[in-house]
């Protein structure tokens, strides 16, 4: 399935990343009798680029595998099938897939994280200076070099310079998010994955984040993969979306495109699901429309995972696999993706 | 003393709050989280009330359920519930544990939470709990009780309602278990119910499910609800009325068509503007309000929103705090400046 590694195949020019067939898959323990070891799928042949400049976003439930998607990117896992292509500044390519951590420390430094909890990605008893030099110090830079680094670092996110001597619980929130950012960015990055940076923020905080993140980008030219279960957040800072559910993307395409007129009912669901802020919408047949819970992925059915909850579903769904399709600019993981006339989010 | 023959709230009126007060003795000092709140509830209404982390929403909330922490120290201000047309209950005052209050709290006044784990017993099976807060509040029968917790399981609409008394909550999905816990919170037909954030840590399929499933369940049983949350989409799904909450006061109150039409108060104002909306035309930069939420030692001086709102002057604004005042329709908004701020265009 997974071609040569040592290969890097064709990689458009304005791609930064590539991810092709990514498979992770954990064994655990028990789920069904007795003490067997089982599989559990959490990303499912997932492929897709992100392009240079661009904000990806990747949207689904808990346990739909968006998170763990940006960890085989960031190869916090090993994954188990797969490659990831990456564009080095000098616009070679390379499958760091399988590399091995002494390889892997240069490409590091182009890809960051930014977590959803700023209390407890931020070690409390170290100095903001310590935190955010801290990947300074691995890839040996110097005291000096570091702390004026760290002091320029903390005006890019709108903290004062004088702040490096403080400790994290000195700051909100909103606050210690930046914090994290400037420490995403100490390594002048190429990407930042950002895995629902703003979700713990209130309203208020978040949007002034989320403008922060979008004032960075064009400042320093980043390339986002921003994973959110926020669907108003990530139409509001993506250029193009992928729904995952069960571990796979059932959709992929052009945010504005993709809200308006969704091909895969789960992605309807979705849109429909969210409660918004305006009081007219509030129509009993538009809501609720999807049944049941997302399904153990240990067990997943048969056929399209998504067949026991769509309203759509027939025959066919429950016995055979959907395959991503290319339709028109999409790509919809759905046997009945031509036929159905589905609802968006007006625009 | 606790409870009132004479009436002084209007037949309507369930629940009322007035100049209600709470803070908490600490190591820093007194920490004002709720300052003069004063609110009411009508029978069989939803009163939603949205504020932002340390606005005090959910403090407000446990001065009516009595579950104050023990350094709580709480101002004059009364809270009167009436659940029956009959006697009216005063709630200020009274320890968390007298005989009214437990009456009361898990009989006409309901609670679910953020975290169902929280109200329910890990060690407990489901059916266990429910026929016991049952039997705790009316003088029936184990079977009785045991038959009136499989109708509430089957009316929250869990599948196998008589296998699930045998369940245990760790066994439950989180949806499932959000449901439990408003089964259990419904076992004794409460007037109030009071929901704290209950979708908050759901997916939104399934906190879409659980909204509709408060919706109708209030629809069939008439009882009124405050729902707390900082979501403004959950908002406007669910509330009649609206009280914003910031630092511990009210700035705003108003019908849910007035709050989102219609704001009058800067903050109110702010905050819809700062939330991005489906399908909306694309802005490049979200609406922010500057600074955060002060922390709770050093409340500002005048109107507590005054160090972040875009209006303020540097006099009165500063100096004094604003009245509250009355507009069309029941709105209410603190601000010295209400009618004549820039109309806000949506």
């Amino acid at each position: 399935m997974s071609t040569n590694s040592n290969a890097p195949a064709d990689m458009p020019d304005d791609v930064l990343i590539s991810i092709r067939g990514l498979r992770k898959t954990f064994v655990i323990k028990g789920g069904g009798k007795g003490n067997s070891l089982r599989e559990l799928h959490a990303v499912d042949d997932v492929s897709f680029d992100i392009k240079k400049g661009e904000t990806f976003g990747l949207v689904g439930e808990s346990g739909s595998g968006k998170s763990t998607v940006a960890r085989l990117i960031l190869r916090a896992y090993e994954l188990t099938d797969g490659q990831v292509l990456f564009r080095q500044a000098d616009g070679s390519v390379i499958d760091i897939s399988h590399m091995r951590d002494k390889q892997l420390r240069p490409i590091r430094r182009e890809m960051q994280m930014i977590f959803q909890d700023p209390y407890s990605s931020l070690d409390p008893r170290m100095t903001l200076l310590d935190l955010i030099g801290e990947p300074m110090v691995i890839h040996g830079f110097s005291k000096d070099e570091i702390a004026k680094r760290v002091a320029e670092l903390l005006t890019y996110v709108g903290l004062r310079p004088e702040y490096a001597q403080r400790y994290p619980h000195a700051f909100s929130g909103g606050q210690r998010q930046r914090i994290g950012i400037a420490r995403a960015l100490a390594l002048s990055p190429a990407f930042i994955a950002a895995d629902e940076a703003v979700s713990a923020l209130d309203v208020s905080v978040a949007a002034q984040n989320i403008n922060l993140l979008q004032d960075l980008q064009e400042q320093f030219g980043l390339t986002y993969l921003f994973i959110t279960h926020d669907l108003g957040m990530v139409e509001h800072i993506s250029n193009r979306i992928a729904v995952m559910y069960l571990g796979q993307i059932v959709e992929l395409g052009d945010t504005d495109d993709l809200f308006a007129r969704p091909r895969h009912p789960y992605t309807e669901a979705l849109l429909r699901a969210v409660p918004q802020p305006d009081p007219r919408k509030r129509t009993r047949e538009k809501r609720g429309a999807l049944k049941g819970e997302v399904p153990d992925a240990v067990d997943p059915p048969s056929g399209c995972p998504f067949h026991p909850r769509c309203p759509y579903a027939t025959d066919l769904c429950s016995s055979d696999k959907p395959l991503l399709r290319q339709i028109d600019n999409r790509q919809v993981r759905c046997h009945h993706a031509e036929t159905l006339t589905l609802e968006g989010v007006a625009g | 003393m606790s409870t009132m023959k004479q009436k002084t709230m209007p037949d309507e009126r369930l629940l009322q709050l007035e100049d209600v007060a709470v803070g908490f003795t600490t190591r820093e000092g007194l920490v004002k989280a709720v300052d003069g709140v004063s609110y009411h509830v009508n029978r069989g209404e939803v009163l939603g009330i949205v504020g932002e982390s340390g606005s005090g929403k959910s403090v407000t909330a446990r001065a009516i359920m009595r579950l104050l922490a023990k350094n709580a120290r709480e101002g004059d201000g009364t809270i009167r519930f009436n659940p029956d047309h009959d006697e009216e209950y005063v709630l200020s005052g009274q320890p968390r544990d007298s005989r009214m209050i437990r009456h009361l709290r898990g009989g006409r006044i309901g609670m679910i939470f953020q975290e169902p784990m929280t109200a329910l017993s890990p060690v407990h099976s489901i059916g266990a709990q429910i026929t016991r807060t049952i039997m705790l509040h009316r003088r029936i029968s184990q079977k009785e009780a045991r038959k009136r917790a499989i109708d509430l399981l089957a009316r929250v609409q869990l599948p196998h309602p008589d296998l699930m008394l045998s369940r245990y909550p760790h066994q439950l999905s989180g949806g499932m278990r959000q449901r439990a816990m408003i089964a259990l919170a419904l076992s004794c037909d409460p007037a109030l119910l009071i929901a704290d954030e209950p979708t908050t840590a759901l997916d939104v399929t399934t906190e879409a499910q659980i909204l509709e499933l408060l919706k109708s369940l209030q629809e069939e049983l008439g009882m009124a609800i405050i729902f707390i949350t900082h979501n403004f989409g959950v908002v406007a799904d669910i509330a009649d009325r609206v009280a914003v909450m910031y630092l511990g006061r009210i700035v705003e109150t108003g019908s849910v068509d007035d709050i989102f039409f219609n704001p009058q108060h800067p903050y109110t104002q702010a905050l819809l503007q700062s939330i991005p909306k489906l399908g909306q035309q694309k802005q490049r930069r979200l609406k922010t309000i500057q600074g955060s939420v002060p922390d709770p030692y050093s409340i500002p001086t005048g109107c507590v929103f005054h160090t972040r709102c875009e209006y303020a002057d540097n006099g009165l604004c500063r100096t004094t705090a604003p009245p509250s005042v009355q507009l069309e329709r029941g709105q209410q908004a603190s601000c010295h400046y209400v009618g004549k701020l820039p109309e806000v265009h949506k």
